[in-house]
């Protein structure tokens, strides 16, 4: 199936073993990660509850006795080419914390479909950008959810620099029809900014170009000034 | 459907009770934007801000701005803006006109609209 002497063709199956109640930015790391592996298409992954374990902290994480306050083991299992394996791992090293990955060799004896590719590093930011304005409408949906979310969820699991939702009072996109405010139509017009650089935005659009079945994206230059983060890290 | 092209993103920074013969200006400016047959325009209200005439808007009692900044975004081809100019220029009393140069990328459902 794949050249034996190249190691970044044959496959790798990785496991990360975090806890139930491992946070992430805010959110449950088992979550952010799933998402992460989800929004970089990676072909397959799986979430496993353990009944009980332990891991780096030596404490019984179990469901038995204390129901209330379960923190149980967590398994997130996937698949991926060696090189896909390389471009994941530094981002998944940072949101495992106190958790664990094994990166195992695999040979995929068996799969349906294909793969693309992944995401680049996040250097700092500065100088020449591009700002990405992404319009679309508050009713279009993803996958069962609002479309502007799920943009936003798939920016930030790519590592884009950042993003903001704004939605208009009024407006209309290149279908013609003015959207008014209404208490009940959630029909505004929404508008997504990005700030990255112009290699980053363009590796994501392949899956821009998935996920939006109608809008309009407007790409221009910026310069960056400054960009740090609350505490202080780039 | 994908396309790609060249346009133009002009960005017009006005008051919320600004008027044009009577009625809300943003209002007047959506219409004419459509009847020149322009891709995309959005109005965006602003909490907080000041413009040419150096007044700071900010929230009242009730937590809304009295005649909150108002930001219409509008996006067309060189061509249809280059007609509409004018007309926005002559509309926009006090306030902000501003133009980039963007990149256009166009989704349309085959078959939609």
């Amino acid at each position: 199936m794949t050249a034996p002497d190249d190691p970044s063709a044959s496959s790798r199956r990785v496991t990360v073993f975090v806890a139930e109640r491992h946070h992430y930015h805010g959110r449950s790391a088992y979550m952010a990660i799933f998402e992460f592996l989800f929004y970089h298409r990676v072909a397959g992954a799986t979430v496993t509850r353990g009944l009980t374990g332990f891991g780096a902290d030596r404490r019984l994480h179990t469901a038995d006795i204390e129901a209330a306050s379960e923190n149980l083991p967590i398994q997130i299992e996937f698949v991926a080419t060696g090189a896909q394996a390389e471009e994941l791992l530094p981002k998944l090293r940072e949101m495992v914390g106190e958790g664990m990955v094994v990166v195992q060799p695999a040979e995929v004896y068996f799969a349906p479909g294909g793969e693309a590719a992944g995401p680049r590093a996040h250097p700092g930011l500065q100088g020449a950008c591009k700002l990405m304005r992404i319009y679309v409408s508050e009713k279009q949906r993803w996958r069962g959810k609002p479309l502007h979310e799920a943009l936003v969820e798939s920016l930030r699991a790519h590592d884009l620099a950042g993003a903001t939702v704004y939605r208009g009072l009024a407006g209309y996109g290149h279908g013609g029809r003015l959207h008014r405010d209404h208490p009940l139509a959630h029909d505004l017009p929404i508008m997504i900014t990005v700030v990255d650089t112009e290699a980053k935005i363009r590796a994501y659009l392949p899956l821009l170009d998935e996920m939006i079945g109608h809008g309009l994206v407007a790409l221009s230059d910026v310069e960056v000034i400054k960009y740090t983060a609350p505490g202080g890290k780039p | 459907m994908k396309t790609t092209s060249p346009g133009l993103l002009l960005r017009l920074h006005i008051g919320e009770d600004d008027r044009h013969q009577g009625r809300p200006l943003w209002q007047e400016i959506l219409e004419r934007c459509r009847a020149a047959g322009v891709e995309q325009a959005s109005v965006y209200r602003g909490i907080e801000g000041y413009g040419a005439s150096s007044r700071i808007h900010r929230p009242g009692l009730l937590g809304r701005t009295q005649d909150a900044p108002l930001v219409v975004t509008i996006i067309a081809a060189a061509e249809p803006m280059a007609a509409l100019r004018p007309a926005l220029e002559a509309m926009v009393g006090g306030g902000l006109i501003a133009v980039s140069r963007v990149e256009l990328i166009r989704y349309e459902e085959e078959g939609a609209c």
